[in-house]
């Protein structure tokens, strides 16, 4: 059970090796600086750092195992979620909402997983996974508690509607993509935060300067200052949980897609390309912002790439689109702050 | 001295107010634009806190979303604001918000710059009744959160890192 968290700590430094990203800023970060100043992030500190995120529950960790089985069902999800009280209790409570739509109610676990499906059961274990973690106040991002869970709950129901809705963007709906990997990937994209949060806050005023001197986002910014950015943080985070592939790509490159190594599956620039745009639309409605607000753009170039077509009137129409599910995300903020 | 309340101001929102203890509130102002018009004689205050310029591109022409457009909401704030006996030559019109991402390499500036485009579509239906803006805080790159107190019809704004100061 224990190697399910095990981080390797030389992993993301080879596979940063590996996809051809610059390690710069590995080797930058080996200044005089006291590891406690938290002016700089060195590769030790931000592996310890990593290594003291609190473990996943055993219910999740069990429940995550059993849906990588092929032949699981609703009954071994259910007896596994059963053994936590509190998961059974978020998971019903989260199933009973609006947010997914169900034209009855769920009176049991076992209904839940089978009424929801193994997809939408992983993204929602995500969810409840980084309701903690996104909530609190981080200072160093000027985020009150619930701002960060905000804007990360913003931007995963933008993209998996997007997911749902290509015609939005000009493409053919018959384009394969699982929309709760799009949600999950969006939910979690910056999960980097929580630990980066006390470095921006000794550094602000030195990143934002870089930012605007060197038309350069916050992100980058970040990286050239404190040694390493939210997406890099978040991008050990996501090997320590050993994420899928996809998530974790997204997670790294969600402010700079272009910057993304080429992966095998087609769809995960789709995936990608969905989780920038709900993200930077998420910023721009002011949707949990934080110190690094709209230092961001939305890369037009990259959502070509990805197929996206975008011109001002359907982006527009996009928002307004946002604006109809609203409530939806809103019941959803509300039932998880219950 | 009667007791202040606070309320919370929601994207899309029209608000005709003339109840003196009310305080407004917009924590993270971006690309939204809050408008907002002020007659000191009784006193009232008329707010619209408008997300996109144009409504003919919504799927969704219902009542509900009147406020989220400019060409929606402007027409809703003048009629509310009169019905309430506010004068509109006796008020003051400040725009608040228009903020927008970065933009640079990676194109997309004229059709990310909804607040700019939010700002325009205000002027110009004001321009059309003959008002005039009298002060403005638009455009940039940092959210704002602002605050008005009706009894003065003072609006104070702070950005992140800097001063709250009265528009």
């Amino acid at each position: 059970m224990a190697g399910f968290f095990k981080i390797n700590l030389m992993k993301p430094l080879m596979r940063k090796k590996r996809l051809g990203c610059s390690m710069k800023w590995f080797y930058m970060m080996h200044d005089s600086v006291s590891s406690l100043s938290y002016k700089r992030l060195d590769v030790t500190q931000l592996a310890a750092e990593v290594d003291r995120l609190p473990e996943l529950p055993q219910a999740v960790v069990g429940v995550m195992r059993a849906l990588e089985e092929p032949d699981v069902d609703a009954d071994d999800l259910a007896s596994i979620i059963r053994l936590d009280p509190n998961l059974t209790a978020q998971i019903l409570r989260l199933s009973n909402s609006a947010a997914y739509g169900l034209s009855r109610r769920v009176e049991t676990v076992k209904d839940a997983v089978a009424i929801l499906g193994q997809n939408t059961l992983k993204s929602l274990l995500y969810t409840i996974l980084s309701h903690q973690a996104l909530t609190q106040e981080m200072p160093g991002y000027a985020l009150k508690a619930g701002d960060l869970w905000s804007h990360a709950m913003t931007g995963a129901f933008y993209a998996r509607h997007m997911s749902k809705n290509l015609h939005l963007l000009g493409l053919a709906s018959s384009a394969k993509m699982d929309p709760e990997v799009v949600f999950t990937a969006a939910l979690l994209r910056d999960i980097g935060k929580i630990i980066l949060a006390a470095y921006v806050g000794a550094n602000y005023s030195d990143i934002e300067h870089y930012a605007l001197k060197h038309q350069v986002s916050f992100q980058q910014a970040e990286r050239h200052v404190i040694g390493a950015s939210h997406t890099d943080v978040g991008e050990a985070i996501a090997e320590r949980w050993q994420l899928p592939q996809s998530i974790l790509r997204t997670i790294a490159y969600h402010h700079t897609p272009l910057n993304a190594p080429k992966s095998l599956n087609p769809q995960d620039d789709l995936v990608l390309a969905l989780v920038h745009l709900a993200d930077g639309i998420a910023s721009l409605l002011g949707k949990g912002v934080g110190c690094d607000g709209l230092m961001y753009q939305i890369d037009f170039s990259a959502l070509n790439t990805a197929g996206l077509v975008l011109e001002k009137e359907q982006f527009e129409r996009l928002i307004a689109e946002f604006m109809i599910i609203q409530p939806q995300l809103d019941d959803m903020l509300s039932t998880m702050k219950a | 001295m009667p007791i202040q309340t606070t309320e919370t101001i929601a994207m899309g929102d029209v608000i005709i107010c003339d109840n003196r203890t009310r305080v407004f509130e917009l924590p993270q102002l971006a690309s939204g634009l809050l408008v907002c018009l002020y007659d000191p004689g009784l006193p009232l205050l008329g707010l619209a806190h408008i997300v996109l310029p144009d409504s003919t591109i919504a799927a969704d022409s219902s009542e509900a979303v009147a406020g989220k457009y400019a060409d929606r909401a402007m027409p809703l704030l003048i009629q509310g604001f009169e019905d309430k006996s506010g004068s509109l030559e006796r008020s003051v019109i400040k725009l608040v918000g228009g903020a927008q991402l970065f933009s640079f390499g990676g194109g997309g500036g004229n059709i990310l710059n909804i607040g700019s485009r939010n700002a325009i579509a205000v002027r110009a239906f004001l321009s059309k009744y003959g008002l005039a803006v009298e002060k403005a805080d638009v455009g940039g790159n940092k959210v704002r959160t602002v605050k008005i107190i009706l009894a003065t019809g003072q609006i104070m704004i702070q950005q992140i890192g800097a001063r709250e100061y009265i528009l």
